[in-house]
């Protein structure tokens, strides 16, 4: 006879509150430590509180190791690699005029949950004019990105360091949960790769396209992108569900071969046109090869098809700030407030559209809205990083260094603030200083251009 | 997020508002097949075992318009209220259908309630009687059958199983996952699923293909007929047909879309799939955001061509987003976060959306098609007068233009001393073993501070047990201590150079200002030196004048206990260096003489300091030193210079080695590239050996080297400290030596303690220049014009040989008594005495790359 406490916890779980829902497990467990369910329940329901799509994360890019036999071109063509991707510039002006991230990709109008070395000691924006992140929206559970750990401290139910993965591989009804806790929420790649390695030996080759598409998964995350594809591709012949589809991408993305992602997002579409999910994830490559009015068109599209896209909308209104028509991003970023979004980094993006639109008397009020509803001392630092531009477009020099300094103190690792201080200090003839803000500046992000061809006019005039 | 919201016409908070609902707790269905008018009622259940049933309904007044109908509905519409009341058990699930059979025609088209307890199965029936006063009817509910179950219940869904006209039967689902059929004529079957199921999720019965659908534990949807299923001796029951949809299934629904097929719709935890009922997937949509409940129904009839398929999902941030198929069609802010959602037709409006929260409050919808702009909160800042804002601006820049000014620093520091007060004392006595003496510290801080901490910076003559203390959060006027034992230190370069233990105190006040104290202890010299016999013939010596000659007694009285005469030596505890000082009194003349150049210097040092105390007190009108260095003999400077020379080969050694290994890192790659090729090759075992066998070889030799580099890093560091050391006393000679004030300080920017090696430049590298420039001034003797034409910084690689012989040159006038070269010297200086000082630019520019910053003077000189 089952506790009907299970029966709350049951309910518990599918409205998704898993706190209490462990909470009860727990107290099951203490009075008969050998019942299934509540062991089960308390090991979904941990990996569900700190389930994080892994696929809607940044992708970090292609990664140069020395050991890695699989690149195929050291020098591939234009617009066929994302190493090459600054180079494209296929007659448009745009890629030209916006900023890069620290990795030399143009700037995304959204800033999704990244790798955690997105931030190497600086902030994303950077250039004479900012860039703007909208934040992050979509859903909560994006913030939940590496909290696993802090979840996780005192809670030692499972100890996964003895698990034998060919025990569990037999237990059909236990291995999903098990993977998944372990993916997720232990993060114990190497672990749940042997899970499925396991499960898949057992099987042979009935073990279905889930378990070929997990194994892609965590031959992704341990680098290893040239064998998940073979997987992944095998796992959409049984079936094609939307993850294995932008695991795929992503594991082409890996491996340097941008194009055959589209390819793959193309055969996607075919299935299921109109997908938005797959559809997005087109556009982020086309960003991210540098193929920046490709890229919007889709998103347009995406809108038509979706006009609540938050990714969407924010990546066209980039686009047009960044073509120099502040106007149309406004209509844009106008759109998302509308629909309720009311975050630091959107009045801080309209602030940017008004002043270079012109719209001078809304300006202050817009950053004073972003000023209280930053949070974090980065978000303080990138707003009043954005407010210098107000000194430095009215010629207010003395108010444009004040924000900049704050902004510093914000954020020692600020460089494009370190860069306008050195700029700034230049036009007050303060060489020494400005020098100084150069090279630390270019300590926090060698490849910005800008900064480099800065530092390199100073040192050949003085 | 969205533009449009719900417009909520109706609301009713159900008796019980804890959090004791989930989505089988509501449903809508149509009870009272008497009134024409066809009107849904709303069935609540909640856990704590509260049922209500409503039938909403509104005036029938169609002219208002939307704002003043919400306005009316929001009021409470008691006689919406059907019936209430609590059972005595939970309930877990509800539904509505034709679950009995009746005898009499009328009762037969009235649908009755199915409530699922933990252990029972109850089907009620709504009895309503008219009332005789104006206050209406009288509902209550009349128990027609109820079944009690031996497991503890999960769900249950309806359905007309076996496809049966006109009758419905309802199936149970157990917690272990195991099936209940409920036949009208109470016939009742139990059916066990294969495989434990631990996990149960909702399930559904579809018409068209008599089968119902329910998720295994691996996820996988299986399909099983009914028929099979009842029959309960059919013992091993496979599924007809199962797909795996790779997640946990949070509701399902089906429809018949068409004559020949169903589709059931499945909201998992992040997607939203729908499958046919022949097993194909209709479609699998990624959701962006976290559902929570479905809502899905057909527009049209299935045997009409335009039958639509719509899905209506709830998010947990409160939206309500409504697709058909797959595509958006509409999304609307909800009122509530929603746990339930239904669709029902209620007077005055059909379609209507029923939601249900968490804590039990129903509400009533429909899409309101007007866009219900965000309006951004007002941020309520006052308005700014500018005149008043102008005095402040004024007033704030006044104030970091004086809290950014250097010469508050004095200031700064006087007021941090005066915020921690610090004593130390040094005990000799009790101590550990081994111990040399033991530093006790007590230190009281007069505001409050965030975090202090005391640092004993090294002197690497001593040994701490700890000289690292650390507090957080500290009261103002509370008194802290502690002690830390000092060990004599016993290494090579160990020896005894200063008598000062310093604590550096740094600490952050609640303000989070930092400020910095530094705190000396002197330990007494008695206790690190004693008396010994003084020694003749030492390597190294240096002889002092003194203006008025203090008996070495006098001078020593500390540690001297016996009568001295002329000569007295000193010896250091740790190394038993021995240092003899020697009183000419004739000559006004104290020589020192020692084996060990450090402590040496360091006895120097002592009686300088001890002589000018002296001298200070008698004569303080006298302003010309009184203490003079007289010469030192020429083995120092060969002694410093071999010293150098051992550092530059040591340091070129390094560099090889370094090198080497950076090489060797680069074949090591390469082979291990090699490796990994030839394993996924999948080479044979033979071609494997030779790369095998680089590796190990490679591998050897880099450990081979890597110890080499730290056997001569700890080499280097020797050298390193015994140059220091060098420097130290020769800048001490430097500091006291009768020249020219000119010459002292050139001298001293030349020999700087405290050496740093930088990978691609060695200390004495960057030295280079700057006594290239004296020596070349001192070669042009006085002759300006022709030292400016000629000279030219060397850009030419660094000769050890040149730099030896040039500052032996520069050195020379410590050695040299002969008063010539001495003149020609000062002359040469004073050609600097126009020009920037060579001292001050030295010093400022030390640390930066020596030779583009003298390229830099050297042209300022020249515009100048």
């Amino acid at each position: 006879m089952m506790d009907p406490s299970y029966y709350k916890a049951l309910s518990l779980f599918r409205l998704r509150k898993y706190e209490k829902c462990i909470e009860i497990c727990n107290q099951l467990m203490n009075q008969s430590p050998q019942l299934q369910g509540p062991w089960e329940l308390k090991m979904r329901a941990m990996t569900q509180r700190v389930y994080v799509d892994d696929i809607e994360a940044e992708d970090d890019g292609v990664v140069d190791d020395p050991l890695d036999t699989e690149i195929l071109a050291t020098a591939p063509k234009p617009g066929t690699s994302l190493r090459t991707a600054t180079a494209v510039k296929t007659g448009q002006k745009t890629a030209a005029t916006r900023p890069r991230t620290s990795t030399g990709r143009p700037l995304t109008g959204l800033a999704r949950p990244g790798t955690m070395q997105q931030r190497a000691g600086t902030s994303l924006l950077t250039g004479n004019r900012t860039a703007l992140a909208t934040g992050r929206i979509n859903t909560a559970r994006n913030i939940r990105l590496g909290s696993a750990s802090i979840f996780n401290l005192g809670d030692n139910t499972f100890n996964m360091s003895r698990l034998n993965p060919s025990i569990f591989a037999t237990k059909p009804a236990v291995a999903k949960i098990l993977f998944q806790y372990l993916y997720y929420c232990e993060g114990d790649i190497k672990k749940s790769l042997d899970l499925c390695n396991a499960v898949m030996e057992l099987n042979k080759t009935e073990a279905g396209w889930y378990w070929y598409t997990q194994k892609g998964r965590c031959l992704i995350a341990v680098g290893n992108a040239r064998s998940a594809e073979y997987f992944l591709q095998y796992s959409m012949k049984l079936l094609t569900h939307p993850d294995t589809i932008l695991l795929l991408t992503r594991a082409y993305c890996r491996i340097d071969q941008p194009l055959a992602a589209l390819e793959v997002c193309n055969f996607g579409l075919q299935k299921q046109p109109d997908d938005v999910a797959l559809l997005k994830q087109q556009a982020r490559i086309l960003e991210l090869i540098g193929n920046l009015p490709a890229s919007v068109n889709v998103y347009k599209q995406i809108i038509k098809l979706d006009a609540m896209n938050t990714e969407a909308l924010s990546c066209i209104a980039v686009n047009y700030f960044y073509i120099y028509q502040p106007e149309m991003a406004l209509v844009y970023y106008r759109r998302i407030l509308s629909m309720g979004m009311n975050t630091c980094e959107l009045y801080c993006n309209i602030g940017l559209c008004c002043l270079y639109g012109g719209q001078l008397d809304l300006v202050f009020s817009c950053f004073q809205r972003a000023l209280r509803l930053a949070i974090s001392a980065e978000q303080k630092a990138d707003v009043w990083y954005n407010i210098s531009f107000i000194g430095l477009h009215i010629g207010d020099l003395d108010f444009a260094r004040r924000c900049l300094r704050i902004c510093i103190s914000l954020d020692g690792g600020h460089a494009s603030a370190l860069n306008n201080l050195g700029i700034i200090a230049l036009k007050k003839e303060n060489l020494t200083k400005a020098k100084m803000y150069f090279a630390l500046a270019k300590k926090l992000l060698p490849e910005n251009d800008e900064i480099k061809h800065n530092s390199r006019l100073i040192d050949a005039k003085y | 997020m969205s533009l449009f919201k719900i417009i909520e016409y109706f609301k009713y908070q159900c008796p019980d508002d804890n959090e004791n609902y989930d989505s089988f707790s509501l449903t809508c269905a149509r009870l009272n097949a008497e009134n024409e008018e066809q009107k849904d009622s709303v069935i609540i259940t909640s856990h704590s075992g509260f049922i209500s049933i409503l039938q909403p309904s509104i005036s029938d007044d169609r002219d208002l318009n939307s704002q003043q109908m919400a306005a009316v509905a929001i009021e409470y519409h008691h006689p919406n209220v059907v019936y209430e009341t609590k059972l005595n058990q939970p309930i877990l699930s509800v539904l509505s259908g034709n679950f009995v059979q009746y005898s009499t025609q009328k009762q037969d088209r009235q649908n009755v309630i199915a409530i699922l307890h933990p252990n029972k199965l109850v089907i009620y029936s709504l009895v309503t009687s008219e009332g005789f006063a104006e206050h209406g009817q009288q509902s209550k509910l009349q128990i027609l059958h109820q079944h009690e179950l031996t497991k503890s219940a999960f769900t249950m869904c309806k359905g007309n199983f076996g496809g049966v006209k006109g009758k419905e039967f309802i199936c149970v689902m157990f917690l272990d996952g195991s099936l209940r059929f409920f036949e009208q004529d109470g016939i009742t079957q139990t059916c066990i699923l294969p495989g434990s199921r631990t996990i149960p999720s909702p399930f559904v019965y579809i018409p068209r293909i008599d089968c119902f659908m329910i998720l295994a534990p691996n996820w996988d949807l299986e399909c099983y007929r009914y028929l099979s299923l009842s029959e309960a001796y059919e013992r091993r029951l496979t599924p007809i047909w199962s797909i795996n949809v790779g997640e946990y299934i949070l509701d399902m629904n089906t429809h018949q879309v068409s004559n020949t097929e169903s589709v059931i719709v499945l909201l998992g935890e992040n997607n939203l799939i729908c499958i046919s009922d022949t097993g194909k997937i209709k479609f699998i949509k990624k959701l962006d955001y976290t559902p929570l409940a479905l809502c899905s129904f057909t527009v049209g009839w299935f045997f009409e061509p335009e039958c639509k398929l719509m899905i209506a999902v709830a998010t947990d941030n409160g939206s309500l987003l409504i697709y058909q198929n797959t595509t958006l069609v509409w999304c609307a802010e909800l009122v509530d976060e929603t746990i339930a959602l239904k669709r029902g037709n209620f007077t005055g409006i059909s379609g209507a959306i029923v939601t249900l929260n968490s804590t039990g409050k129903l509400s009533i919808g429909y899409l309101g098609s007007e866009p219900h702009i965000f309006k951004v909160p007002p941020l309520n800042l006052s308005k700014l007068d500018y005149e008043k804002s102008k005095i402040e601006l004024e007033e704030m820049e006044k104030e970091i233009n004086s809290s950014v000014d250097n010469s508050d620093i004095p200031y700064i520091n006087e007021t941090a001393e005066r915020e921690v007060e610090i004593k130390s004392r040094l005990e000799f006595d009790n101590l550990n073993k081994n111990a040399f003496m033991r530093l006790s510290v007590k230190f009281t801080p007069h505001i409050n501070l965030e975090q202090i901490q005391l640092y004993i910076s090294p002197n690497p003559a001593f040994r701490m047990s700890t000289s690292t203390f650390f507090y957080n959060d500290l009261q103002a006027h509370e008194r802290h201590s502690f002690e830390t034992e000092i060990y004599l230190s016993e290494t090579e370069v160990g020896e005894i150079f200063s008598t000062v233990l310093t604590i550096v105190v740094t600490f952050i006040n609640k303000q989070s200002i930092a400020r910095v104290l530094q705190h000396s202890v002197e330990v007494p010299l008695q206790n690190i030196a004693t008396v010994t016999q003084p020694q003749k013939d030492d390597i190294f010596k240096v002889t002092l004048s003194a203006m008025p000659v203090v008996d070495i007694a006098a001078l020593f009285s500390d540690i001297t206990l016996a009568d001295v005469g002329q000569a007295l030596g000193i010896k250091t505890l740790n190394y038993e260096n021995t240092v003899t000082i020697i009183l000419a009194k004739n000559s006004n003349r104290y020589r020192l003489q020692s084996n060990s150049l450090v402590t040496l210097a360091f006895m120097l040092n002592i009686i300088i300091e001890r002589l000018s105390q002296i001298s200070t007190t008698t004569d303080q009108k006298n302003n010309s030193k009184s203490i003079t260095v007289k010469s030192i003999p020429a083995s120092t400077i060969e002694y410093l210079l071999s010293c150098i020379e051992k550092h530059h080969s040591m340091k070129n050694e390094m560099r090889t080695i370094a090198d080497l290994l950076a090489s060797k890192t680069i074949e090591m790659r390469l082979f291990e590239r090699c490796f990994l090729v030839k394993m996924q090759g999948k080479a044979s075992a033979q071609t494997m050996d030779g790369i095998e066998m680089l590796l190990k070889d490679t591998y050897n030799e880099i450990l081979k080297l890597s110890s080499q580099y730290k056997a001569v890093k700890a080499n280097l560091n020797k050298v390193q400290t015994q140059l220091s050391q060098t420097i130290y006393f020769i800048r001490k000679v430097i500091e006291y030596a009768d020249l020219p004030q000119k010459i002292t300080e050139n001298l001293l920017c030349i020999m700087r303690p405290g050496l740093m090696d930088f990978s691609e430049q060695t200390c004495i590298e960057a030295l280079a220049p700057y006594v290239d420039y004296l020596y070349n001034i001192y070669q042009a003797k006085g002759n300006q014009n022709q030292f400016y034409d000629n000279f030219s910084f060397r850009n030419d690689n660094f000769s050890l040989t040149r730099f030896s012989k040039q500052l032996k040159h520069v050195l020379s006038i410590l050695v040299d008594s002969s008063s010539d070269d001495k003149k020609t010297m000062e002359n040469a200086f004073i050609i600097e005495e126009n020009e920037t000082t060579m001292a001050s630019i030295g010093e400022s520019e030390w640390s930066s790359k020596s030779t583009n910053t003298l390229l830099k003077i050297n042209e300022q000189l020249g515009e100048n």
